[in-house]
């Protein structure tokens, strides 16, 4: 009888610790899982590869956005969908996530752009470069720099910056 | 007789609690250990791939976009300038290839090309 207890209290034992460590380790693979992987920097460098594309394939700017050396400001108006890129919000409390700004120079004046375009939310560009411990919440930048002429001998400097920040998809 | 097995049973609940408390404080090590791998997940070893030509058909768009445009244009104190402006890029880490054996490769495809 006392056998047949001591029997009964042993599986149950049994049982309580084949729960824990089933339990152990779903939450470590739960827990290595949940973590994501910050893929911001590649994105933002994936991005900016994709507009450098967009505005300049094979090294000629688009003629939609140069011709004869006078700049196109209504390319402006459909950069984006031009560019076959969505910044749409998400949700509600979503206000976008990425930027792309362009500066185009002339050589002789490398300070100066002389024509811009821009898609995106412009309040992430005051963060980029800020290097603190709480940096990685942050946004990721990147930035492209090259050189494209236009359908004549005009040479031009493009200066693409993109910025990803997407922080709560990201970081945990 | 009873005390006898008392101390047997004494001895045997404390290797079970003993043992309990061993699995539990290993399992709890392991998902310690899990949440640090988890903190080291990284892309960076993977971006090479990632940026590689078998992914975007070529590498380092940017920099053959720049080469493409140096080897279009006649002037010769505008290649000069991009000389020196690309030379400063390179010199700040911006490109994965080296200028020059980008330039002569892009140079020998137009060549190829030409003929």
């Amino acid at each position: 009888m006392n056998k047949r207890g001591g029997d009964k209290l042993i599986s149950i034992y049994w049982f309580i610790i084949l729960t824990l460590i089933a339990g152990g380790v779903i939450a470590m693979v739960s827990i290595f899982y949940s973590s994501p992987y910050d893929v911001r920097e590649v994105e933002s460098e994936i991005l900016g590869m994709k507009v450098a594309d967009c505005i300049s394939p094979a090294g000629i700017l688009d003629t939609r956005l140069i011709s004869a050396g006078g700049w196109r400001p209504e390319f402006q108006d459909n950069f984006l969908s031009r560019c076959r890129l969505n910044f749409d919000p998400r949700g509600e409390f979503d206000f976008g996530q990425y930027y792309v700004g362009i500066e185009f120079y002339s050589l002789n004046n490398l300070k100066a752009p002389m024509f811009e375009l821009f898609g995106g939310n412009q309040n992430w560009v005051d963060d980029c470069g800020i290097e603190d411990v709480e940096s990685k919440k942050l946004v990721k930048c990147s930035e492209d720099n090259f050189f494209a002429r236009d359908n004549q001998e005009g040479v031009y400097f493009v200066k693409i910056l993109s910025i990803v920040r997407n922080t709560e998809r990201n970081v945990k | 007789m009873l005390n006898k097995f008392r101390k047997a049973q004494i001895g045997e609940t404390t290797t079970w609690l003993v043992a309990t408390i061993l699995i539990v404080v290993i399992l709890l090590f392991f998902i310690f250990g899990s949440s640090l791998l988890a903190a080291t997940k990284d892309l960076k070893p993977f971006k090479n791939a990632l940026f590689s030509g078998s992914t975007f058909g070529d590498e380092d768009l940017v920099l053959k976009k720049s080469i493409m445009t140096y080897y279009a244009v006649s002037s010769e104190d505008i290649r000069t300038r991009m000389d020196f402006e690309l030379s400063k890029l390179e010199s700040s880490g911006e490109f994965n290839l080296k200028i020059n054996e980008t330039k002569f490769r892009i140079r020998n495809d137009l060549k190829k090309l030409k003929d």
